[in-house]
């Protein structure tokens, strides 16, 4: 089997067991084992969620550490435009790419051109294949992974274009090799991250091919250091040209529904946040969803500004976004002819076919997964359906499920058995005896 | 060899409805997909039984029933109404042809394409309708 890489990590010292990441999880990846969090890998979609929610710093992202940066020889930076609303409506996303060169980064290069080759290689994706409606946005590495595990068979919706992220670390590395005559494998690009998913996204490409970037550093890590530069080049300088051209098109990739604003296009959606993306899949999956021909999908409830490793208000962020995108031009001009040979040599494509991730089925002979199936009914009727998750599971269901398929014993309900409750009491040291006779009948 | 059932459920439909329309498209699906049923047929299972839901849920003016069973060889699916009938199952048939109110049009329904889009995606079809009596569809799906 597969081994999945994830772009969180759990530090057992500092877990509770409190079970607040178990009850977040969107797909039910967490369980709580002897008292601590524990990932189920395949289950697990890189969502951040958990992450956002462990107020005991027992969940950490992966991502590359700022402080890791000066071993590396040739470093571009590659900002996601999440970063843009971080300083203020005053200061220009152009003070942001400046200041990321005072920190140490070689270059600077903006998404905002690779979405002008994204947009026409969408376009033409589009009215070369018809069949296939609604087409699925991939650049949310979350969303991916969410479709790969409980929607497989939506995977042929999948745009199959590499993101713009990825395009425009690859035309970097090509313009910086011939342009100083090095090799591309000498030069680094890391993207400035709005979350953790990207990790995933760089170091196991859902479509099994090579990302082109070689890492990632967390908005979160390098805004401490970023924020006073950008202050003082905002106040001494007024810059009037960016570093790397950037568009009300790119700006505006940062917020939910900021492609289809900016290109106005009818029967396009814009939709965001996990529960309603789980909503609107299954609705296609029942071919309910009709004269819908593109969906833009993010996992974050308003899209990269609301990432699990941003530091602003995602709301905030995004009315910025909205402001500093109306400052630059909509559009950058491209060479269209390099456009159409990108798409026709196929290197606007995903290097890899994109396949489904279903999750383990109660068993793989259909005779003995029935009769699975059956014990898991008949026993989740007898549970209280509380899902108090002191089994370690975060519903009844899930754990029937696990139980069914022989993965947990039904001794780990403290329904079921009352020495689960006192291993627990143990487990936790909860102990009232201290609480005096008067104190414990107020308690009640 | 004779055929067994190894799981058979029923499904309530309630005439009008539209925000429940689905959910026993949604259970079936669910079923499918614990037991490990390719990805493929797992869609193609849910858009007919889904248009076949959809079309009580308008058409029928009677609540309706959904029959699910699996045997160890197919997936068989009856959706049964004592509704109002199609008068003329021909017409009924035909891609385009479709008595939907500009509501439901509205909704994003009436295209015509339930009953077309029920037989291609699955292996047998089947539909019986008598005026007044009601209306009854019999899919199978192979699965192995
Ligand atoms: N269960 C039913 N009871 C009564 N009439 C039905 C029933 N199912 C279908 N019909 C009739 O057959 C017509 C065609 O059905 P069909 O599902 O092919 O298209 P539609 O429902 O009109 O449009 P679409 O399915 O594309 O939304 C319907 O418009 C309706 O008049
Ligand atoms: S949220 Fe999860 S990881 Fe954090 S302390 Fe609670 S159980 Fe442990
Ligand atoms: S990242 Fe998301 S899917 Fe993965 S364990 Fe955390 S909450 Fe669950
Ligand atoms: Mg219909």
């Amino acid at each position: 089997m597969t081994e999945y890489y994830h772009s969180i990590q759990f530090i057992e010292e500092s877990c509770t067991g409190c079970m607040a990441c178990m009850r977040i999880c969107p797909t039910s990846a967490i369980r709580i084992r002897r008292g601590k969090a524990a990932l189920v890998s395949e289950r697990c979609i890189d969502c951040g969620l958990c992450l956002q929610v462990c107020t005991h710093k027992a969940i950490v992202p992966k991502t590359d550490a700022f402080s890791t940066l000066p071993r590396f020889s040739y470093k571009v930076a590659i900002p996601s435009s999440a970063i843009y609303g971080h300083f203020g409506s005053e200061i220009s996303p152009i003070c942001v790419q400046e200041g990321l060169i005072q920190l140490g980064f070689n270059e600077v290069f903006d998404i905002s051109t690779a979405l002008e080759y994204y947009v026409y290689s969408i376009e033409r994706w589009l009215s070369e294949n018809r069949s296939l409606r609604p087409v699925i946005l991939s650049v949310c590495p979350t969303v991916v992974r969410l479709i790969q595990v409980l929607f497989p068979s939506l995977v042929e919706h999948v745009l199959p274009l590499q993101p713009p992220r990825e395009f425009i670390a690859m035309l970097a590395k090509v313009t910086i090799s011939e342009r100083l005559g090095v090799k591309p494998e000498e030069i680094s690009c890391f993207f400035i991250a709005p979350c953790s998913a990207i990790m995933i996204s760089i170091k196991q490409p859902a479509e099994g091919s090579r990302s082109s970037l070689d890492g990632t550093i967390g908005i979160q890590d390098i805004y401490n250091h970023l924020y006073s530069k950008v202050f003082e080049i905002s106040k001494e300088h007024t810059l009037s040209e960016p570093i790397s051209p950037i568009s009300g098109l790119g700006i505006s990739f940062g917020y939910v529904g900021g492609l289809l604003r900016i290109l106005a296009k009818e029967r396009w959606l814009a939709v965001a946040g996990l529960s309603n993306l789980i909503r609107i899949f299954q609705e296609i999956e029942s071919g309910r969803l009709r004269g819908v021909e593109f969906i833009e999908c993010w996992s974050s409830p308003l899209g990269c500004c609301g990432g699990s490793l941003t530091v602003e208000s995602s709301y905030i962020n995004r009315s910025r976004l909205i402001d500093l995108s109306n400052r630059f031009p909509q559009r950058l001009e491209i060479d269209l002819d390099a456009a159409k040979k990108y798409y026709d040599d196929k290197i606007s494509f995903l290097h890899g076919k994109l396949l489904p991730r279903p999750l383990k089925p109660l068993d793989t002979n259909i005779l003995r997964a029935v009769k699975k199936m059956k014990k898991r009914d008949e026993f989740l009727k007898l549970l209280p359906k509380f899902n108090c998750g002191l089994c370690g599971c975060p519903t009844c269901s899930t754990f029937a499920e696990e139980v069914a398929s022989g993965q947990e014993d039904k001794e780990s309900c403290v329904f079921f058995s009352p020495n689960r409750l006192r291993k627990l009491i143990n487990l936790y040291n909860i102990d009232f005896s201290s609480l005096s006779e008067d104190e414990e009948e107020e308690a009640f | 060899m004779k055929e067994t059932i190894l799981i058979s459920q029923s499904f309530h439909i309630e005439e009008g409805d539209f925000e429940k329309a689905g959910t026993a498209t949604e259970k079936i699906r669910e079923i499918l997909k614990s037991l490990g049923i390719k990805p493929d047929i797992v869609r193609r299972v849910s858009v007919a039984v889904f248009e076949a839901e959809m079309n009580i849920c308008m058409y029928a003016h009677s609540p309706g029933n959904v029959l699910f069973n699996l045997t160890d060889l197919k997936i068989e699916v009856q959706v049964t109404d004592c509704g109002v009938g199609i008068p003329d199952l021909e017409k009924a048939m035909q891609k385009g042809w479709s008595t939907a109110t500009d509501e439901m049009r509205e909704l994003g329904f009436g295209a015509g394409l339930g009953l077309p889009n029920m037989k291609e995606n699955s292996n047998t079809f089947r539909i019986e309708s008598e005026p007044d009596k009601g209306t009854r569809v019999i899919m199978t799906f192979d699965y192995l």
